[in-house]
């Protein structure tokens, strides 16, 4: 009995030691760690990206429910080529190849080869779920009526963006990418990049006025 | 931009810049940080992480199909299709042998009973059966011959356009022939019981004294009937092997005409084929002896006819004129006024049986024999058309 209470409270431990250890790990780390069986690496990595790839997704579809198919279909690409990016990127720190630039990598091209399949433009609209402000229960109501209406502006606008200034201001402001990284993911240099993200921000901001 | 002053240049980069950062805080400000993928989606990933790290080395091929599409079953279904197709072999197994079996019953037994065109041919060395039986299968040939004959012509009459009841009363007729037929005959003693040890047919059937159940004096009409029930005497004696009935003959002649009597009486044709048989025989006997060039050849072949009839022996050789006048020679029985009733009723169902041909000739042949007799009007027709 004792000794099993003794192995109990050596996990519990080793738990509490190692959680902050991979909360602040690097995405490249914690890959290498998901890809050597540890899965407590995989939910921190997660965790930590769900968020931005999957309002970059959705936003850049404008559908929720497509997004939602290719979030799950980026994620799968994530496990199944787990080994392999550890292989490739073994130093993608050090190279400037980040996981969060190849995760959204894999998310654009999802993204293209959707629409390319249904040979389709994104949705100048976006559905009600993408629109939908999230509600804080702390928020008094008049602010949130306010930020309610501005989000809904700033959803409309970007959905009324060329694909192009949509996705960079996405991979801009979700992706939180550099516009190198831009550049090598759409495949265009930085000055194209730079134009672009120009022209959508000035659209964003008098819809922000 | 001016670029002829770099700092400048720089400071107007960096304006812009925070412009631009200023208008993405604005941006996350409004759009809000919380919209998350569902929870549901969220368990089903990190399920689906998890499974595929600790089964790594027991992933069977083509699994990442299923996983990559998103199947958090695949393992377990293709696991479960594998032990699925062990479980169906035995099934399997049993219909082919169950559909093998069965083809192999149908197609035996089509190529047993039919021989090119469908129809059922006899073949007397199918049915010999070894020992006792032997001499009687070939008197049961001629029978089965009769029988078939006559079915076909009763399918022929069926055929013919709104022939039901042509059919059926040409069945009737020819019951009713067989019934008269019967009562005019010489009672035949009474067949003896059957052993029901015996299993064959061809063995039980009675043996009965040839004097008895051969009448000398056959009434010309029947004979002129069965050989019309049988086809043309030419046609029959090419398909009848000849060879064995006469040698069966020649051994047991008493105990195959009373099996043929007995048979007669019981079977579908009522045909009496004792007198069928003998005349067929005769009718060989004299082609044989109409091509042959050894004379002793064709004495002897009315002697083995005799054994079995002795009191036709004329009937052995050609079938002259006098024979054909008599055959239509009214009997006893036969009503004074109409004394060739029977005659008529003959001609008439050969004639809506569809053998007009035949019925033709009869009639002919009746006419040469009795040509002062006025015939009634739809024969007198029948004779014009002719």
């Amino acid at each position: 009995m004792s000794l099993l209470a003794t192995t109990l409270h050596l996990y519990l431990s080793a738990a509490a030691v190692l959680a902050p250890v991979l909360t602040a790990a690097s995405d490249e780390s914690l890959m290498q760690a998901y890809s050597a069986g540890d899965t407590r690496a995989f939910e921190v990595l997660y965790t930590r990206h769900r968020g931005p790839f999957w309002r970059y997704l959705t936003r850049l579809i404008g559908s929720s429910a497509e997004g939602e198919e290719l979030f799950q279909d980026a994620w799968q690409r994530v496990i199944v080529a787990r080994e392999s990016y550890v292989s490739a990127g073994a130093n993608a720190e050090a190279t400037g190849s980040p996981f969060r630039a190849w995760l959204f990598r894999i998310g654009h091209n999802l993204a293209m080869d959707r629409l390319r399949h249904k040979n389709i433009a994104p949705e100048s609209s976006m559905d009600d779920n993408v629109l939908q402000f999230p509600a804080h229960s702390d928020a008094e109501p008049e602010h949130m009526s306010i930020s309610a209406e501005a989000h809904q502006r700033l959803m409309q606008s970007l959905a009324e963006l060329p694909a192009e200034q949509r996705e960079v201001v996405l991979l801009r402001a979700e992706g939180e990418l550099s516009l190198e990284e831009i550049g090598v993911l759409t495949g265009h240099g930085r000055e194209t990049v730079k134009s672009r993200l120009r022209y959508a921000l000035a659209k964003l901001k008098q819809s922000l006025a | 931009m001016d670029t002829r002053d770099p700092k400048a240049n720089a400071s107007k980069a960096a304006d812009e810049l925070g412009r631009h950062q200023r208008v993405l805080d604005a941006y996350l400000a409004h759009s809000g940080s919380d919209p998350m993928p569902p929870p549901a989606l969220d368990a089903k990933l990190l399920a689906l992480a998890a499974r595929a790290v600790n089964s790594t080395n027991t992933v069977p091929v083509g699994v990442e199909t299923n996983f990559a599409s998103g199947d958090a079953n695949g393992f377990r279904s293709i696991k479960t299709n594998a032990r699925a197709r062990r479980r169906r072999w035995p099934f399997a197994l049993a219909a082919s042998v169950a559909t093998i079996g069965f083809v192999a019953i149908l197609a035996r037994t089509n190529f047993q009973d039919t021989e090119g065109y469908g129809e059922p041919i006899y073949q007397a060395s199918k049915y010999e059966v070894p020992g006792a039986a032997a001499d009687q299968a070939p008197a049961t040939a001629p029978l089965q011959e009769a029988t078939l004959d006559s079915s076909r012509e009763q399918s022929a009459a069926a055929s013919m356009p709104g022939s039901a009841d042509k059919a059926k009363m040409s069945h009737d007729r020819t019951i009713e022939q067989a019934i008269g037929r019967i009562s005019a005959a010489p009672e035949s003693p009474a067949p003896e019981p059957v052993d029901p040890e015996t299993t064959d047919a061809a063995v039980a059937r009675p043996i009965v004294p040839a004097a008895a159940s051969a009448p000398a004096s056959m009434p010309a009409e029947e004979s002129d009937l069965a050989v019309s029930k049988l086809g043309t005497p030419s046609a029959d004696l090419q398909a009848a092997d000849t060879r064995s009935r006469r040698s069966s003959m020649d051994a047991a002649p008493a105990v195959n005409l009373a099996a043929e009597n007995a048979v007669v009486e019981t079977a579908e044709a009522p045909v009496p084929m004792s007198k069928t048989i003998e005349q067929l025989a005769a009718a060989e006997e004299e082609k044989a002896a109409s091509t042959a060039s050894n004379k002793v050849q064709a004495s002897q072949a009315p002697q083995a006819t005799m054994r079995s009839e002795p009191a036709q022996s004329g009937a052995s050789a050609p079938l002259d004129d006098a024979t054909k006048k008599d055959e239509f020679a009214p009997d006893a029985q036969s009503d004074a006024a109409n004394p060739h009733a029977k005659t008529y009723t003959a001609i008439r169902v050969l004639r809506d049986s569809g053998e007009v041909m035949k019925a033709g000739a009869m009639l002919a042949r009746f006419q040469k024999a009795y040509p002062q007799v006025q015939l009634p009007e739809d024969l007198a027709a029948l004779a014009k058309a002719n």
